[in-house]
């Protein structure tokens, strides 16, 4: 691997130079000056580092946030982003939607080429969703365009969308990625595609290799942006020990982090050819009660705990970011910023469980001598949720509480444990949304993700008119009054979100992070000098 | 101060340690303080504390409860099972030390931090799986060189003599062949699959948390965390590293001084 | 060949595939009681969970899965790397590890041997100390030490990027060097090797034949290596079995690729087939070693022949 220009230059022109006249000494000199620069200052390879490698390139089997990044590199969507966050065209050149809402003729630019040099056309957006829809095809994705009916094409550059019901903005809810119709044979896409080993897309980067230590290397498209003319090469690095990816980019070994973690950002913060670039992303942290297991089904219990927790203090140690009251991050337009944050009020607490038979014998609150015991069960491979954990555990202890040992499980206990069989009293984890933030699976009463048992039917109703509604002021009322009614039920503790930073050298220049897929915007970004 | 000296006095420092743990009284879950987190070591914290303000020179001495215990217990099981095998197919040879030795041979399919790193992956990685994972790693070998001495043992002369004149198996076979000849083999093996279950612990801690689960302090989520925690002083950072090294030299050094007695019986 | 020596490695072999049957048998029952399975890494989605359930044969019988494990038909990963042929993926990994484990078992051996021929004890008592240390400890320290020197002396100006820098993220000879020692000499592998080897070879110096030698004023070194390749051919498959599991955390330590990771991330990702896969390789691999040291020790004394 190229290694990144570096300071430490070496010094074999001065041999040469004594060899020669003024003039030829002035002519090389020239000469590698201007080839020094053209290759070190004007153009530089950039490489990143992910906990993983992606199990597989394509977008219909997305389903890590590394893979998702890798995407946003590959490939495009027909609506993307921009700095605002408001959407905007991308393959697309616009939209028309029809009055009722319940169709969208879209068309499409004309001036795109894949990676292998074919046009792209309306057949590979038909083929896009047909394929994602096709249930034999078994994409995770398939919920993407659940609420498309159909789709076929009007034109070799147009499309139309027919939507399963009335939507306010459809647009916003298609910026999942487009892929070649010519590659495949049909509209069911197996795992064993050869798609996988050699992508395709439209993206500012092309698929170059995927390397024996599981990197993988792209090269620019071209297209004419900042970036595929200042960036020679970019490589997806895998280092799975997180802590040494911090290290990488101080040894000049790559010159992006994704995501820091708290305990290196001050010696990233210390280092002057490292920028941190801090982002909100739309997840939050909470405590989960399941509610059909005793005593977590009775109100006051909830929101006694609750009123155990000290935030502040708990998220001290893992980073910086904002309590939160509800089920939105404080910059959502959702949020409900007339909720107050719920703080720590011992004297409440005890009212709340003395209410409902609680006495604390012995310093541990009990009723019908059975203590009231916290079982919490989080995610092994969330970040920080050990000390928070740990944390909590203590702060508990303290105030009365029996705790037994938090449990940390891995993915695939925590899928089936917390969310398939429901099997766990408290939970500690983060959800995380993209720019749609819809909360209706994880608090309506029917939602897939609802694992704790939450229903109120006043939410439910909430929900469906959010998620009905063409008028974006009802929607927010709406969801704003579900943060209210949310916060007041408790099904969770809402703890906070927390500040996330990216580390990239400035070797960089221009950088602009997507708080999401962080490469949204790549074509600015400049390495070397720019 | 000789090699011997050192090993003996990290052993002596262990069972010290554990025997502290039980009367000592520290509470590892009031222990936490994230305002005095990554303290230097002083008066109140010797070795300094962690990121979550905890006495890490407690958290070492609690940690001998993570290992202590389990380890015996893996060796229990290695000697246990594995002896137990190697006694039946040494004794009675033919075809039950052929029966034993293939029913002990299983667990030594696969390499053996392979199999422990499967029980782990499959159940709920605990001390109790890692010790039964670790002492099912040792019958193998324990039940073949159990079986090879006993085998031998039973032909020679004396036990024949004994036999004959009326001393019951279970004597002769516990007490002069077992007791007599292999104790400081089993001695051996278990003092092996005791380093074997610690050696494994900190590893499946340290490449994916697979060890012990925190908040309960083992050397392996101390040196997982410590050694890549920058906000820790240096000496906490390295104390449980360091005890680890050691305590594994002594180990390996206990476990050669009573090879080379072992090798002299023999002889 | 003799119809003893014929009878004795037959009688080998059929131990050793009925052991290896056996043990992939255990595997493909231990996989099926994990809670948790790859269709939850995947979705949480009911309805494409049950169609992955199908796909990948999840809810197959237990006989069914031993055969197809044992017959070759790994099939396709589910999650490692989704849609690729296992057997690929495996011998991949192993061309890619099998030069580190030769390496490590080589240095093994080379050190092993030579140092436990020396007359008496070695000299410097303080090794052991060194060997004692964990695997991922000791290759953890060595990385360190060296990104950090390196990277302060081309702070200071004194070096330039060496090719090497940094480890180990980088493929370098120096890391391949580095993983293989640490392989070698890690967890007290070396030490119980040497202790092993040279215990042997004493209790072979004051048996009577070498006693009748020495007492002749004859050589004895021919009849020594002799006596001591049997004990050194089951140290050396012990040792390379070890190795295998070494390779786990090596690779880990390393950022290498190989065998060793992937089974980890199998593990982790509860990739059935990939898991099954390298649990038949790795006990082939084991199998292999341990019939090689038989067939050492049967051909070398006559006398196991008659105890077969």
């Amino acid at each position: 691997m190229t290694p990144a220009v570096s300071s430490h230059q070496s010094s074999t022109m001065r041999p040469i130079q004594n060899a020669l006249s003024r003039r030829a000494q002035a002519v090389v000199a020239g000469c590698a000056l201007v080839l020094a620069a053209a290759t070190s200052a004007d153009a530089a390879p950039f490489r990143y580092v992910e906990d993983r490698a992606p199990a597989i390139v394509d977008p219909l089997f997305t389903t890590t946030m590394g893979e998702a990044r890798l995407n946003e590199l590959l490939f495009d969507g027909l609506f993307t982003d921009d700095r605002q966050l408001a959407t905007v065209p991308s393959l697309a050149k616009g939209i028309r939607v029809s009055e009722d809402r319940t169709s969208a003729d879209i068309d499409l630019r004309t001036d795109v080429q894949w990676h292998d040099g074919k046009p792209f056309t309306s057949a590979d957006v038909v083929f896009t969703i047909r394929a994602m829809k096709e249930p034999k095809t078994l994409s995770p994705e398939g919920a993407r365009v659940s609420w498309i009916e159909s789709v076929e094409a009007t034109g070799p550059h147009s499309v139309r969308l027919v939507f399963m019901g009335p939507q306010p903005s459809p647009s916003d809810r298609l910026h999942f990625k487009i892929l070649p119709a010519h590659v495949f044979a049909g509209t069911i896409v197996r795992r064993d595609d050869p798609f996988h080993t050699r992508p395709i897309g439209t993206g500012p980067f092309r698929f170059e290799r995927f390397e024996t230590d599981h990197s993988v290397k792209l090269l620019p498209a071209g297209g004419g942006s900042r970036a595929s003319e200042t960036i020679t090469e970019l490589v997806m690095r895998e280092v799975s020990d997180k802590s040494y990816q911090a290290k990488l980019i101080l040894y000049e070994s790559v010159e992006a982090l994704v995501r820091v973690l708290p305990r290196d950002l001050a010696i990233l913060q210390a280092d002057r050819n490292v920028e941190l670039y801090p982002y909100q992303t739309n997840s939050w942290w909470y405590v989960g009660f399941n509610q059909a297991s005793k005593p977590w089904d009775e109100p006051e219990v909830r929101e006694a705990v609750s009123l155990l927790i000290d935030t502040r203090a708990l998220l001290s140690p893992v980073g910086t970011g904002h309590p939160v009251s509800g089920p939105y991050v404080p910059s959502s337009p959702f949020y409900n910023h007339d909720v107050p944050i719920r703080s720590r009020d011992l004297g409440r607490a005890a009212e709340l469980l003395e209410s409902v038979g609680y006495s604390r014998e012995g310093g541990t609150w009990s009723r019908g001598g059975v203590p009231l015991t916290v079982r919490m069960v989080s995610p092994r491979g969330l970040e920080s949720a050990q000390e928070v954990a740990i944390n909590l555990q203590s702060m508990f202890q303290a105030v009365g509480l029996k705790v037994d040992n938090p449990r940390f499980v891995d993915e695939a206990e925590w899928k089936r444990k917390v969310w398939r069989e429901r099997d766990y009293e408290l939970v500690l984890s983060q959800w995380s949304f993209d720019r749609t933030e819809d909360i209706r699976q994880q608090f309506h009463s029917g939602g897939s993700r609802n694992f704790g048992s939450y229903a109120n039917p006043e939410v439910d109703r909430l929900l469906d008119e959010a998620r009905d509604t063409l008028d974006p002021q009802a929607k927010k009322t709406a969801l704003r009054q579900v943060h209210r009614l949310v916060a007041d039920d408790t099904p969770m503790v809402f703890l906070w979100t927390l500040d996330s930073y990216s580390a990239v050298r400035t070797s960089i220049s221009k950088v602009v992070i997507h708080p999401f897929y962080f490469f949204t915007w790549i074509t600015d970004w400049a390495a070397g000098r720019g | 101060m000789t090699v011997r000296a050192w090993a003996w006095l990290v052993v002596g420092a262990v069972v010290f340690a554990r025997l502290l743990s039980w009367l000592g009284g520290y509470d590892i879950v009031a222990d936490v303080d994230p305002s005095n987190s990554g303290a230097a070591p002083g008066t109140a914290a010797w070795l300094g504390t962690d990121a979550l303000g905890r006495d890490i020179a407690w958290r070492m001495v609690k940690a001998t409860d993570a290992f202590v215990v389990p380890s015996v217990g893996a060796a229990l099981v290695a000697v246990g099972l594995g002896g137990g095998l190697g006694t039946l197919g040494g004794w009675f040879g033919g075809t039950i030390e052929r029966a034993s030795g293939a029913v002990a041979g299983l667990p030594g399919a696969a390499p053996r931090f392979v199999m422990v790193l499967l029980l782990a992956t499959i159940f709920e990685p605990s001390s109790v799986v890692l010790a039964v994972g670790c002492g099912l790693a040792f019958v193998p070998q324990a039940a073949a060189e159990v079986a090879a001495r006993l085998g031998a043992m039973r032909r020679t002369a004396f036990v024949e003599a004994s036999l004959v004149h009326g001393v019951g198996v279970a004597r002769v076979l516990g007490g002069h062949l077992l007791w007599t000849g292999c104790r400081l083999l089993l001695l051996r093996l278990a003092l092996q699959s005791v380093a074997f279950y610690v050696v494994v612990e900190t590893t499946l801690s340290y490449l994916g948390a697979l060890g012990v689960q925190e908040p309960l302090p083992s050397f392996g989520n101390m040196v997982a965390r410590g050694l890549v925690d920058s906000r820790l002083h240096l000496v906490a950072r390295l104390a449980p590293p360091t005890a680890l090294w050691l305590l594994l030299s002594a180990l390996l050094h206990v476990d050669g001084v009573v090879a080379r007695r072992d090798s002299r019986r023999a002889t | 060949m003799s119809g003893a020596l014929a009878r004795a490695l037959l009688a080998r072999t059929a131990a050793v595939v009925g052991g290896l049957v056996a043990a992939v048998a255990a595997l493909v029952v231990l996989l099926k009681a994990a809670p948790g399975d790859a269709a939850d890494l995947v979705t949480t989605d009911p309805t494409l969970r049950a169609r992955l359930v199908a796909e990948w044969d999840l809810d197959a019988p237990i006989h069914e899965a031993v055969g197809a494990a044992l017959s070759g038909r790994w099939g396709q990963s589910w999650t490692v790397r989704p849609g690729a042929d296992v057997a690929d993926l495996v011998m991949e990994a192993l061309v890619q590890s099998v030069p580190l484990w030769l390496g490590a078992w080589a240095l093994t051996l080379a050190l092993g041997i030579g140092w436990s021929s020396q007359a008496g004890r070695a000299r410097w008592q303080g090794w052991p100390v060194l060997s004692a240390a964990p695997v991922f400890l000791l290759g953890w320290a060595a990385i360190v030490l060296l990104n950090e020197t390196a990277f302060a002396a081309m702070g200071a100006g004194w070096i330039n990027r060496p090719a090497w820098f940094s480890l180990p993220d980088s493929t370098s000879f120096l890391r391949s060097a580095l993983a293989m020692t640490v392989l070698a000499a890690g967890s007290g592998g070396l030490r119980s090797f040497v202790d092993g080897a040279r215990s042997r070879l004493e209790v072979h110096r004051m048996s009577p034949a070498v006693e009748a030698l020495v007492a002749r004023g004859q050589p004895t070194r021919r009849l020594l290596a002799w006596l001591w390749v049997p004990d050194l051919s089951v140290l050396a498959a012990e040792r390379g079995a070890l190795l295998f599991g070494g390779l786990v955390v090596v690779e880990r330590v390393f950022a290498m690729p190989g065998a060793g990771s992937l089974f980890w991330e199998a593990c982790v990702r509860r990739d059935q087939p990939v898991v099954v896969a390298s649990g038949v390789v790795a006990a082939l691999g084991v199998a292999l070693l341990r019939w090689l040291a038989d067939m050492t020790r049967v051909v070398a004394d006559p006398r196991l022949r008659e105890l077969t």
